[in-house]
Order: C-alpha cells, then structure tokens, then sequence
C-alpha cells in the first residue's frame, strides 16, 4: 500500500508498507517513494488560484535546478563560487526535479491530466498520473505522453465535470454508467495502469468498483495485474512484489472462489508470510459507538458574511462518517469524514469559477448537537446543527 | 428548472457527439447572401471549405462528389464572430494574491467543459481571446482560442495568436469597489497603480540586462566560468515585453490615465496590443491614432462605476471614423453569443455602414489578435469558420442558424432543436419503459 499526504501543492513524500501488522517501522518495504503534487491553492496568499499554483510549480522546478547548478558549481570549485544558502525545501525537491525519482500529479479532471503532462515534458520529470479517473477523455494524449497511471477506483465525476453540473441524476447515471468505463477504455486504447483506492471513502468499495469497471468491460486478467504487478512495476518494486513467484515477497491472499467474483470471501491473507484471517465485519450500527450521527442534520452556518443554512445527511461506522451536506441549495458529497470520540471532521468539496474548493468542519457531537467551525475560502464560520427526530 | 436541465443534458449530447478530427472537413455553403467583409457582398455565393481552408468563394462552385453541403438559400453567411476580450472557458479568472502576476498563463487553466463556449457558438462567435481579469496592474498572459466544443482544451488554442499580457488601471486594481478586507493592498490610488507598474518594468529590464550580460559573457571567445542568472518567470514575461516578444492589452477606463499608460510604453519601448472597455476613448483618438492602438469596447455600457459615467453610445462609431482599430468584445460568457446585435448597435448610434459594422466583431478584432491572416474574413486561403444567420446579422430579427469551424460544424440550431424535442420526450417517457437518459 503506497500512502501518501493528501493535502496541498507539494503534499510531501510517500511510503510503501507491507500490512504486516501493529509494528510500523516492520511494515516499511520503501521510504521515500515518490513526491506528491496536487493541482491545489492556497488561501488568501500566493498561489491562491490554479494559474498561479501552475506559475508556482513552474517557478519551484526552476529554482531546484538553479539550486542543484549552485551546489554542483561550488562543491567542485569552492573558491571560485559562493556558497549557497541552504533551502530545505529545494534540497528535498532535488531527487524528483533533478534526480528523476518519481513525482505524482493528482490528476482529478482531464485538464490536470494535461497539466500535469505539460509539466512532466516541459522538466523532464519521472511522472505518475494518480486519480485520472477521466482519462478515458484524453486518451488521445495520455497514450502520446506515456506516462504510467495509476486509476482511482471512486466514479464520482470531478466537480468540473459536466455531469456534475446538471443534477442528481446525470451525476447518479455518470457514476453508474459512464465513469466506471474509464479502466476498459484505456485498456482498449492500449494503455496499461494500477487499480488505487483513492478517492474512495469505504473499503468495501475498492473490491465493489472493481467489479463495476469489470461490469464496464475490463478483462479480470487486466484488473488482476492493476491490482498487482502494474503498481509494482510503476513503483519500482516488481522484483519484490505483484506476482508469485519464488525469491518475491509472500504478500498472498487465498478466496474461496474466483477472486472479483462477488460471493467470494477472502479465506486468508499472508504478509511478508505472517497469516492474517479477515474477521466479520459487524452489522452497521451494531457496537458500542458514543454517539450516532447517522440521520438528518440542520443547523445554520454563521459568518462575518452572514448566515446561512446547512443540512447534513450522514452515515456513521463506526469512525467512518460519510453522508451529504446542502448548503444554498446545493448537495454535495462529504469527504474525509471522521468521528473519533466525540470529535468529528468532514470536508465538503464544492466547485467555484471552475475551480475546486473544499470547506473543512472541526467540531464536537453531543448527543443531538453538533458543534464546531468550518474553514472557508472567506474565513472561518461558526456551525451548529441540531439532530431531525426521526418519526 | 426542467429545460435548463434538458438543455444541459443536450449540450452534454453535444460534447459526446463531437467530431474526433486531426485536421480540418470539407463543406460547401450555397445559395447564401455572402458577406465577406473584406470583400465585399456575394448576393447569391456559395462557400467551399476543403480540409478546413476556404478554397473559394464565388457563384455556381462545384464541390467534388462526396462533400457535405448545406443550403443557405435566403440567408446570410458571414465569417465567424471574433470576440476580442472574454473569460469563458477557464478555472478561474484572477491569481488575486498579488498584484504583478504576469508569470501565469490563462492557457494552463483552461476548461473545455464550460457551457459559455457552447452558447457562444450559438451566437456565432467562433473565436475569442480569453483574458486574466482585472484584479491586479499587471495581470497574466491571455490566450486566443477556437471555441471547438467536445475538443480537449489544447486543441483550441490558436498557436498563431500574438502572446499579450493583461494589464489594468483604475478602479478594479486599486480596490475601489471591494470590501475593507482589501484596504491594506498596495496600490491604493491611481499614482499607485502607475508607479507599481513603473517598478515592475524597471525590476525586469534590470533583469533582462542581467541575463544579456550573462549570455554575451558565455558567447565572448574567453568565457569565464559563469552560472546563469536564476530565472525569475514572472520578470520574464515582463522582460519578453520589453524585448518586444510580447504586448500589452490594457484594462482601462479614463482618457489621462490611458494617455500616461502610453507614455510608459514609450519610455520603456514595449507595444500595446489594445486599450480594453476605454469610454473614453472618444476623447483622445488622435493620441491613439498617432500611436497606433486600437480600442475592444461595449457599444452602449456605462456609468456602471464612476470611472464609466462619461462613456457614450457613439464612441465605436465615432473612434472607427477617426481611423482608430475598434473592436467589440464581451467580457464574458453573455455578450458573446449576441456580438452581432452590439455590432448592429453602431448603425443606429453613429451610422457606420454594414461593413463598418461586421468588421467591429471580425476582422478588427483578428488583427488586434494577430490572427488576421488566418480568420476575420471569407477570402479563399483563409480558415473555414463562419456562421450563417436567418436575417442579416445586423438586423435585431437576426439568429445564427449554423456555427462552423475549420469546415466542421458545430453548432446546427435545426439539429440541435431536434435532439431537444426527443429528450425532452426521452424525459416524459415513465421510467419503466426507458426513463431519462
């Protein structure tokens, strides 16, 4: 499993770990993996737009190689150069701009896929496309750069999307019909990629999706390998992991039947040849949970700009919270949501000028009240919700 | 609620739909009133397009076997619409966090799913100039596209296009109209505005000196081990302007401060492309005759903010008789599908003739984009983009009936009210026997 930071333009660097168990220096094959770059923005400074997020990505590929010039110049005559002032932040640019290792664009609509091309042509950069959950728009393009891809198995249209725009139920249609044709269509146009779970809230849905895109006219065969060898190959691990054979890893796991079959039950996981069996999941709801948010919500957000409502549909277990929020009319999805205690975390993703955005809420849940702030574009807004009985 | 979702679902149809070419069709336009603009008027003329280019225009053409034709019996073809300032089809208009930003580039943002480009060509515009807004004195670089709807966004742009850079003076970038949030942002005032730009363009002819220093050193028969200076983007496109590379579009409203914009691209040597809104530019036309600078403007659009209130309705008119370059834009995703009725507004406020009239939304606005060689006109060798109307489009009955880009069609009112109608049964059909696709 490469994890990986999630947030901002250079998010960070990312590890591989075997889930080999509770020990996570054990669990490590690789570190650093690769450098993860969003096509985000900051708030309220500089880059605070996607054209300047794209100047700023231009600017910090430069100056790494301006940097790694001055370094190299003065470590071989350091009489003749000055020496130039440390920066950590191109020191660690240094291996991915100047070095090639590899850097992974998020890429969650076709025009980032093209961003992040240009951006690999123009630096010559060692480039992965991650998300690239429309693709199958640009194919054309995506054959010509041959870059690797590594496929988000979520079929929510990106918020750019047309047909995300037009109602609940051209979006229900694209996330049903359209979207899940993206890993068959690269596979018909050629191209070979990784199956990811990124973007995808529920664990279930990684096996669920693969099944859809299956549905959609993917081969077993290529989801098999986009599950296994494809990422290790991209990643730089094949002699280890992704195939079974003798001298790699004893990463295994043993079904009861074909494995995307939708019956099949996983028997037994092997890691690093440690024997792992999957317990039951309990049944939602069941457990001892502090409190339950799932239900209605409403409650109004208030700001400096003034108030407005807002209502939460959610879905809690255990920690995972998933759901949809209405502020003014428009439903979105909510992501990234987490109760742990009684302290919960969400985010809405919403769109404007084209441009994605996303509204953080931190706060607290007391037994029907929910409570805590929201972090906007325009500043932080206080939010209270209160639970609609159930009748 | 119910349309606006049938006309999403159809314009998506369109996106779909849309033609997967390398190079440009082959079409063949007969029986039209042509209006070449540059040419004069065909009363009866046909059109021929082969692979995209306009390979004649004349009476009676013979169009090879084979070859898509569409008659345009008892209407008016014209070239297509060129909107010379507009911010559709982008992800975002400003980078707000500063106030020179001339190192981004409205090209990397560009959004090939935004619907204004679809109404835009139902309005007959087929190509526009979209800008970096009005936020900062120096903004970003603009690009030029075709407005191929259903093509991914590199296959709009028009490569040809001069490179131009926004700038703006006045009200917007000095935050007039916005909230106490933005109270502490330098530049505050006019002066300000100026003087930013001033320093700016002093900071980046420094900065060219220092690269030509740096490149002469390197090419001298005994170079001294030398690195390169550090390459700074945004002081690059400002030193590109200053190299001449590069020119200037202008975002401003009053006459002293456009005529002290002028005297900084004197002092510094650089080339403005055109003054942008400008009403008051009836005011100063033989300073930006003698300088030779066009003007992009509304029609009749004003007193909107206080720096608008001494625009007039005759301005356009008055500005192309004095010989200055105007051109009519839209600023946005409205305007641009009805360019042809500001167009026909010139007719009534300053009585331009016809042809006047066209040129303010064609080849005016090609020649301000540097394009003119290749759209602006129907003349044989030039690009198959043109859009044939119902009435003359200058008439206020006039609609576009067809919208056509290097010989490929993209918008057909007549088809595209057909698909309408059977979505729109599609969608009243129950669910059980096929439902809403």
């Amino acid at each position: 499993m490469l994890v990986a930071p999630a947030k901002g333009i250079f998010a960070g660097q990312s590890v591989l770990l075997n889930l080999n168990g509770d020990k996570t220096e054990a669990m490590v094959v690789r570190q650093p993996v690769a450098l993860h770059i969003n096509f985000a923005t900051e708030r309220g400074v500089y880059p605070s737009s996607l054209m300047g997020t794209m100047a700023a990505l231009r600017q910090s590929f430069l100056d790494a190689q301006d940097y790694a010039r001055h370094q190299e110049a003065w470590q071989a005559s350091p009489r003749r150069f000055k020496r130039p002032e440390y920066s950590p932040f191109l020191e660690s640019l240094l291996p991915y701009v100047v070095g090639k290792r590899l850097v992974i664009f998020t890429c969650p609509n076709q025009e980032d896929i093209r961003r992040a091309i240009s951006l690999a042509e123009e630096f010559k950069l060692n480039v992965l496309l991650s998300g690239a959950n429309e693709a199958w728009r640009v194919v054309e393009a995506v054959k010509k750069a041959r870059l690797p891809l590594l496929i988000s198995l979520s079929f929510k249209p990106p918020l750019t999307s047309l047909y995300a725009n037009q109602g609940e139920e051209v979006k229900k249609q694209a996330e049903d019909e359209i979207y899940p044709a993206n890993p068959a269509a690269l596979c018909k146009a050629g191209l070979s990629f990784a199956l990811t779970s990124y973007g995808l809230t529920k664990v279930d849905d990684v096996l669920k999706n693969t099944q859809a895109a299956i549905k959609a006219g993917l081969p077993r065969e290529e989801a098999l390998k986009a599950l296994t060898i494809h990422p290790a190959r991209f990643l730089g691990v094949e002699a280890m992991l992704g195939s079974l054979e003798a001298g790699k890893m004893a990463n295994i796991i043993l079904t009861s039947g074909e494995i995307f079959e939708e019956k099949t039950q996983v028997k037994k996981i092997f890691v690093d040849g440690q024997m792992f069996t999957p317990k039951k999941a309990p049944p939602a709801g069941a457990g001892p949970a502090a409190v339950s948010l799932t239900g209605s919500w409403q409650g109004k957000i208030v700001s400096p700009m003034g108030e407005v409502d807002i209502s939460l549909e959610l879905d809690q277990q255990g920690s995972q919270v998933t759901g949809t929020a209405t502020v003014m009319g428009n439903k979105r999805d909510i992501g990234e949501g987490n109760l742990s205690g009684n302290a919960l975390a969400f985010t809405i993703q919403t769109e404007i000028m084209g441009q994605a955005m996303s509204f953080s809420f931190q706060g607290t849940v007391d037994k029907d009240v929910i409570q805590g702030s929201m972090a906007t574009p325009m500043g932080s807004a206080d939010v209270r919700l209160s639970k609609v009985p159930q009748d | 609620m119910k349309t606006r979702q049938l006309f999403f679902l159809l314009a998506l149809t369109g996106l779909i739909m849309a033609p997967a070419l390398a190079k440009g069709s082959d079409l063949l336009i007969k029986n039209g009133k042509i209006l070449t603009v540059t040419r004069g008027v065909l009363d009866r003329g046909d059109v021929l397009i082969r692979n995209g280019i306009i390979q004649a225009v004349g009476t009676d053409l013979q169009a090879p076997p084979g070859i898509r034709t569409y008659d345009a019996s008892g209407k008016y073809v014209m070239p297509g619409i060129i909107d010379s300032h507009t911010h559709i089809a982008l992800s975002g208009t400003n980078e707000s966090a500063d106030t020179d930003t001339a190192e981004v580039d409205m090209a990397d943002v560009l959004n090939a799913e935004d619907l204004s480009i679809f109404t835009a060509l139902s309005g007959g515009a087929t190509t526009a100039c979209t800008m970096h807004g009005s936020a900062n004195p120096i903004g970003g670089q603009n690009v030029v596209l075709k407005l191929k709807w259903g093509r991914p966004s590199q296959d709009m742009v028009v490569s040809e296009a001069f490179r131009t850079l926004k700038f703006a003076l006045g009200e917007n970038p000095k935050r007039a109209n916005r909230s106490d949030a933005d109270e502490a942002r330098y530049p505050q005032s006019r002066m300000g505005v100026k003087a930013l730009i001033r320093r700016e363009l002093l900071r980046a002819r420094a900065y060219m000196e220092q690269w030509d220093r740096y490149l002469a050193q390197k090419q001298s028969k005994n170079p001294a081990v030398l690195l390169p200076p550090r390459k700074d983007l945004r002081l690059e496109v400002l030193a590109d302007l200053l190299r001449g590379k590069l020119l200037a579009r202008v975002h401003t409203y009053r006459a002293d401060e456009t005529l002290e914009f002028l005297g900084l691209a004197r002092e510094f040597g650089f080339k403005v492309a055109c003054f942008e809104h400008i009403p008051e530019a009836f005011k100063i036309t033989p300073e930006l005759k003698e300088a030779g600078v066009g003007t992009s403007v509304f029609i009749d659009s004003w007193a909107y903010k206080i720096e608008a209130a001494e625009g007039i309705a005759l301005s356009a008119a008055y500005c192309t008789r004095q010989g200055i370059l105007v051109s009519l834009n839209s600023d946005g995703g409205e305007r641009i599908r009805r360019l042809f009725n500001e167009a026909g507004k010139t007719l009534r406020y300053g009585r331009l003739t016809e042809e006047e009239a066209l040129r303010l939304i064609t080849i005016n606005p090609a020649i301000q984009l540097g394009v003119d060689k290749i759209v602006g006109s129907l003349e044989a060798g030039k690009h198959g983009d043109l859009a044939v109307f119902n009435e003359h489009p200058l008439s206020a009955y006039a609609r576009c009936d067809l919208t056509v880009i290097e010989g490929e069609v993209y918008f057909d009112r007549t088809a595209y009210l057909q698909e309408r109608e059977e979505a729109a049964k599609r969608a009243k059909a129950p669910k059980q026997t096929g439902g809403a696709r």
